[in-house]
This record gives structure tokens, C-alpha cells and sequence, in this order.
């Protein structure tokens, strides 16, 4: 082992001179660099590739100067059509950036049951049924399973007969914001003589759960306590014309 | 002597359009590229080369010359000169077919020299002629050439190394300890 490590040893200290000497080998003498050096035509041969040099400096500004020309007179066609079609992508590529941004960016249409309010009377506020019916075409209605959340109701309509009042009717709206499921709007039936609405304004509210039995809605008895989100039509008159319950 | 000009000036008078003031900086400093130009390179159409390409690059970086306190003249013509010796290695790397400039003569010649110095022959006499030690130092990276060459062949310290190949101290001392491997593996073939 011993006589081993040393073998290696010497042989690491051998191929460490060998590579100096290498290096000591190639040195050159100063009469070989003086040879050089002096050698007369040196700078003729440096200027005249220094004047080569400045005249492809001179010609590539040349060319590109021609490239900024505003006209693209001196242009090669293949060169005008590659730019030109340079161009045309680059502008594609805005168009269809700035066509992103402002859908991103443009507010979300409100949603569809403030509309209702404003433009019709409580007495004739559609039905839940035709609300959903007319609001949307069958072409564009969402997938069953696409709907977030759906509650059934059983009540009377106030403009309705009773048996067609109490159809099973089932009411689904995705509210403005994310996440909120609301029912249509229905008409506050004590409001019913009042004028036609004209104007109003919608106000959000929290009321006991059992207010949902008043308007024919299941409530579950052992969360009777518990505060619903509404959202109620109020005319410019000051009376409420209309609610709806928010989930 | 007093009356020549320094180097600062003739790079401002070469600025200012003076054609014979870039006369007087080659002849003043054409022997230190010619030295340097011939620490890379052997045949002297190569090293005239190189010297030719150095003083052109810097005929045209002379606008960017800061003289003055902060660095003279020689250091900043060494390290063009070096970097342009580091690109012609470069090159030369990319066109020669460097594994095949060894005949068989050659190998055997080397060998037998190379044996004879590892046997505890008097080195100086079993220099290795320059033409070998060139070949074999072609075989190496040119990383590797520039380093050794500048630290071995020049004896030029870590920092003066760094400070014209443009490398960090630390750069610098991790390929020279790679390029003396990389030489002895070279080596090794022949002992």
C-alpha cells in the first residue's frame, strides 16, 4: 500500500515537471519576436486592413440606414415582404392583446333582476316561471349540471289561478356576485294597488328565515333563528315592490 | 525621451484624426503584443496575424480608452491583445483537427523524450522541442491555454491574469487548477 501510494506519487511529480518543461518549451527567444516585430511591411499590412475594416464599417451603416429609410425605397422585394409582414403579425398580436384586456376589463352586464324592477309594475312582475322562461332562450340555457344551486318552491301567485300557482315551479338565478344563488323577484302582494312602478332602487337586507314561509318558501324549522340575505325593490314612493332571497 | 509624447496623448491626437500619432503607439508598443501574441501562438504567420487583429480592434475601441489614473495604456492594449489570442485559439480550436497533428514519429519521439525526463535525466536537456510541446498544448481547451499559458509561460500572478483575460481571481485559479489536469492527462498518454 505504502509502496504503492509512493509509485504514485513519484509518477504525479514526474508528469508535473514534464508539463512545465512543456510549458518552458514553447518560450520564445526575443530575437524571434524582434523578428516579428520589425518586420518592415507590419504597419502597411495593419493600415491597410484598418482601411478595410472602416470601409465594411462604412457599408454595413449604409445598410442599415437604408433599413430605417422611411419608404423602403431601397429595399430588396423579399426583404419588403418579410417586413411588411413583420408588420401585419406584430399588429395581430395588439389587436388580439387589447381585445383580451378590454374583455377582462369591461364591467360584467348587472344583473338581470335589477332591469325587472325598474321597468315594471309589482302587479305585473313576471312569474318566476316566465321570468326564467323568457330571460333565457333554450338555445342558450346552461346545462343541467352546470346550474350552481336550485331551490323549489310552492306558492301562490297573486296574477295567477291557484292551481296553476301552486305548479311545482323551479326558480334559478346565479346572481351579479360570484357565488350567490338568488330566486326571481316576487311581487310584494301588499303593494298591489299601489301605482305602476316607475323607478326604484334595489337594497340589500338581512331578515329572519321565517320570513321565507310568508312568501310560500320551505324553512327549515330548526334554523328559524337564522338571517337570510334579500334583496328588495324599492320604489321611489318609499314602499317595498318587490324581494328576492339571496343564497 | 522627455520630449515624447505619452500614450495618453497620441490616443487623444489618433482621436482627433491624427493618423501619425497611431504610427508612433505601434511602434512603441508593438513588441510587447508580439511577445504576447507569441506565448499562444508558434508559427509567425499566426503570431503576425494576431498582432495585425489586435492593433485594428484597438485602433477602433480607442474612443472607449480611459486613460489616466485609471489604467494605463500597455494594460489596456495587453488585455485586447489577450482576448484577441483567446478568440484566434478559439478558431483555431473549431478548424484544426488537432488529434491528428501528431504522427507516429512524433508520438514515439515524444514518448522516449518524455520517459527519459521522467527517469531523472537533467530536464534541461531533454527539452522537448517547441513544435511538440505546441501539438500537445493544442490539445487543450482554450480556457485551459489561456490560463497556463499566462500564469506558466508569462509567470504573470492571479491577479494580473485576472485582470487581463477579465475573469475573476477566483475563476481564474479554478482553471488553472482544471488546466494542469486536463495537461497531465494530455501527458499521461505518453509516459
Amino acid at each position: 500500500m505504502i509502496f504503492r501510494s509512493k509509485k504514485l506519487k513519484t509518477q504525479d511529480e514526474r508528469l508535473d515537471r514534464v508539463r512545465l518543461e512543456v510549458l518552458r518549451a514553447v518560450k520564445v527567444s526575443e530575437e524571434e519576436v524582434d523578428a516579428v516585430a520589425s518586420s518592415p511591411d507590419l504597419y502597411d499590412r495593419l493600415r491597410s486592413r484598418i482601411t478595410a475594416e472602416q470601409r465594411r464599417r462604412a457599408g454595413e451603416r449604409a445598410l442599415a440606414d437604408s433599413r430605417h429609410a422611411p419608404t423602403g425605397l431601397g429595399l430588396s422585394p423579399q426583404l419588403s415582404a418579410r417586413r411588411s409582414w413583420g408588420w401585419a403579425l406584430a399588429a395581430a398580436a395588439i389587436c388580439l392583446l387589447l381585445g383580451t384586456a378590454i374583455l377582462y376589463w369591461l364591467p360584467k352586464p348587472s344583473p338581470e333582476p335589477r332591469q325587472v324592477a325598474r321597468s315594471a309594475s309589482p302587479q305585473n312582475l313576471p312569474s318566476p316561471t316566465r321570468e326564467v322562461e323568457s330571460s333565457k332562450p333554450p338555445s342558450k340555457r346552461e346545462p343541467e349540471t352546470e346550474r350552481p344551486e336550485r331551490m323549489t318552491v310552492d306558492r301562490p301567485l297573486p296574477n295567477q289561478s291557484r292551481p296553476v300557482a301552486r305548479r311545482r315551479q323551479t326558480m334559478s338565478r346565479t346572481n351579479g356576485h360570484a357565488g350567490e344563488v338568488a330566486t326571481d323577484f316576487l311581487p310584494l302582494t301588499f303593494t298591489a294597488d299601489a301605482p305602476a312602478l316607475e323607478s326604484g332602487h334595489v337594497v340589500r337586507v338581512k331578515i329572519p328565515r321565517s320570513a321565507l314561509v310568508s312568501f310560500g318558501l320551505p324553512m327549515n324549522l330548526e334554523r328559524a333563528g337564522e338571517l337570510v340575505k334579500a334583496d328588495v325593490v324599492i320604489g321611489d314612493d318609499g314602499l317595498a315592490r318587490a324581494i328576492r332571497f339571496v343564497q | 525621451m522627455a520630449d515624447e509624447p505619452a500614450d495618453d496623448e497620441l490616443v487623444a491626437a489618433v482621436c482627433a484624426g491624427e493618423e501619425a500619432a497611431f504610427a508612433l503607439l505601434f511602434e512603441r508598443h508593438r513588441r510587447l503584443v508580439t511577445r504576447l501574441a507569441y506565448r499562444f501562438f508558434y508559427r509567425r504567420e499566426q503570431v503576425e496575424e494576431v498582432v495585425q487583429e489586435s492593433f485594428a480592434e484597438a485602433y477602433f475601441a480607442l474612443g472607449t480608452y480611459r486613460g489616466g489614473q485609471e489604467r494605463s495604456f500597455i494594460a489596456w492594449l495587453s488585455r485586447i491583445t489577450v482576448r484577441t489570442c483567446y478568440h484566434a485559439l478559439r478558431r483555431a480550436r473549431r478548424t484544426e483537427s488537432v488529434m491528428s497533428d501528431l504522427s507516429e514519429a512524433e508520438e514515439a519521439r515524444l514518448t522516449e523524450k518524455l520517459r527519459d525526463a521522467g527517469a531523472g535525466s537533467d530536464l534541461e536537456q531533454t527539452a522537448i522541442s517547441r513544435d511538440l510541446a505546441s501539438k500537445l498544448l493544442q490539445r487543450l481547451e482554450p480556457d485551459d491555454r489561456l490560463v497556463l499559458t499566462l500564469l506558466n509561460m508569462a509567470d504573470l500572478s492571479v491577479a494580473e491574469t485576472a485582470e487581463l483575460t477579465g475573469w475573476s481571481a477566483s475563476k481564474v485559479k479554478m482553471r488553472a487548477h482544471r488546466a494542469r489536469a486536463a495537461l497531465q492527462r494530455v501527458l499521461h498518454r505518453f509516459l
